[in-house]
């Protein structure tokens, strides 16, 4: 398999050449083109059946994220898969070797089918943020594709830092950390900064440079009301 | 103070590295990320001090929100004792930013929205764009940074630099910051059929010899061509 990531940082497309038996699932929606002869399968992310469904379902009530998958198989014949996200930004990849990758829900493209995608991933108190934030854990031994709004910036991290919540892209977790205030209380309710995401310990950690949520508020709210 | 801005044009980021004792102003929301152990002291966007000046500071922040569509907060983080630190802030409209020195004597005139952050002695003041301004509906309102120190504005789309000698047309929905030397007024284009028809509303005639930086893209144009497609 070979993944090339063009037209960063402001239209990042994921281009991945699959070699026959090879595959990649990626998020729904996120596929722009295909070689006709890949096959594609849609599945949910959560187990099967009914309880997966309902799973799945709550998944996308309560997180806002999409909870199908759509995995691309090359059978016989070599062939091109391209992904992108959305929105205008980057894209990033990350090779994952029997080890785990938190990726925050709405940045998670595309992964090697080796790579188990869990979405229940509880390490972080989502809903304290009230940013919408959540993170599913990206594990196991294969290559890890994610976007961003705005460019991906890494930082190689020995020692504590600050992110503002929305900002995070994904982190090792051999980073630790803990969700916290910005300076006193007058502060977080007039800073503008809300919760910012203290981590600490060694390990990579991807930022983006723009908070697709400050953006969408910012434009929105020169926007009519919208009439129901 | 050493910065780098990083991504220009389209996602533009600026890290600036504080020596100790040195402090940055940052326009609220605008912080990215920092190193550990930054002080943050949120304060209206104001100059004046003591009691009185507060309320006045209050209420200076306040029109400023409600003319400026600015935030009424600034955030001012230093690093903690005898340390250095960093901070990275970017605005939240795609495009880019540009660094520039405040001197005595040279006051750079900043399109609202577009102030980011500053370090040193540099006070940002509301500037009154002028009645005619408001007519245009594409609410120019100025803020005018004084004193001594580093700016860092923010555009939405790039930013291109003129180096005005003479005279110089730009659509008011384009323009990012001017230096004060040069004198400028807001016009209509042409006759009032081009106003109403040329869909260019009206402009900013520019004049003397100074920088002037504008954006490539204009936020309410935007704006404009979104609005009819939102479902009804």
């Amino acid at each position: 398999m070979d993944i090339k990531i063009e037209y960063r940082p402001s239209y990042g497309l994921a281009i991945c050449q699959l070699q026959p038996g090879e595959s990649l699932k990626a998020e729904s929606g996120a596929m722009v083109s295909m070689s006709t002869h890949l096959r594609m399968e849609t599945s949910m992310t959560q187990g099967k059946g009914v309880k997966g469904l309902l799973k799945g379902l709550a998944r996308k009530m309560f997180m806002g994220e999409s909870f199908f998958l759509n995995t691309f198989y090359a059978d016989q014949a070599p062939g091109e898969v391209t992904f992108a996200p959305r929105l205008p930004g980057d894209v990033e990849q990350t090779m994952l070797n029997n080890e785990s990758l938190v990726i925050q829900g709405t940045s998670y493209m595309a992964s090697a089918p080796s790579v188990e995608i869990n979405t229940k991933w509880g390490g972080f108190k989502t809903l304290f943020g009230g940013e919408g934030l959540f993170m599913i854990e990206a594990k196991g031994t294969g290559p890890v594709i994610f976007n961003a709004f705005g460019a991906i910036h890494t930082l190689d991290l020995n020692g504590p830092f600050i992110v503002d919540t929305g900002h995070i892209v994904a982190f090792q977790p051999s980073l630790n950390f803990k969700i916290r205030r910005v300076g006193s209380w007058f502060s977080t309710f007039f800073s503008g900064e809300g919760l910012v995401c203290e981590f600490n310990g060694q390990g990579r950690l991807w930022i983006q440079s723009r908070n697709p949520k400050e953006f969408g508020s910012y434009v929105g709210e020169m926007l009519p009301p919208r009439r129901n | 103070m050493q910065h780098q801005i990083l991504y220009k044009p389209s996602y533009a980021m600026a890290i600036v590295t504080l020596q100790p004792g040195e402090s940055i102003d940052v326009e609220a929301g605008s912080m990215v990320a920092m190193t550990h152990g930054m002080k943050i002291k949120t304060m209206f966007n104001g100059n004046a001090s003591g009691f009185f000046g507060k309320i006045w500071n209050f209420f200076v922040a306040l029109s400023r929100k409600i003319f400026g569509g600015e935030t009424m907060m600034i955030n001012r983080y230093s690093p903690p004792e005898g340390q250095v630190g960093q901070v990275y802030v970017a605005p939240a409209l795609t495009g880019d930013i540009i660094q520039h020195k405040v001197q005595p004597g040279r006051d750079i005139i900043i399109q609202s929205s577009s102030y980011l952050a500053s370090v040193g002695n540099v006070k940002i003041k509301l500037k009154w764009g002028g009645l005619r301004s408001l007519f245009g509906g594409e609410g120019l309102v100025l803020l005018r940074a004084t004193g001594e120190g580093e700016l860092w504005v923010n555009s939405y789309g790039a930013i291109y630099e003129i180096d005005v000698n003479g005279s110089y047309i730009v659509d008011t929905g384009h323009i990012v910051a001017f230096e004060n030397s040069l004198n400028y007024k807001i016009k209509r284009v042409g006759g009032w059929k081009s106003t109403f028809f040329s869909g260019e509303g009206l402009v900013c005639r520019f004049e003397g010899q100074g920088k002037l930086w504008i954006q490539t893209r204009n936020l309410g144009q935007l704006v404009h061509w979104l609005t009819p497609m939102l479902p009804s």
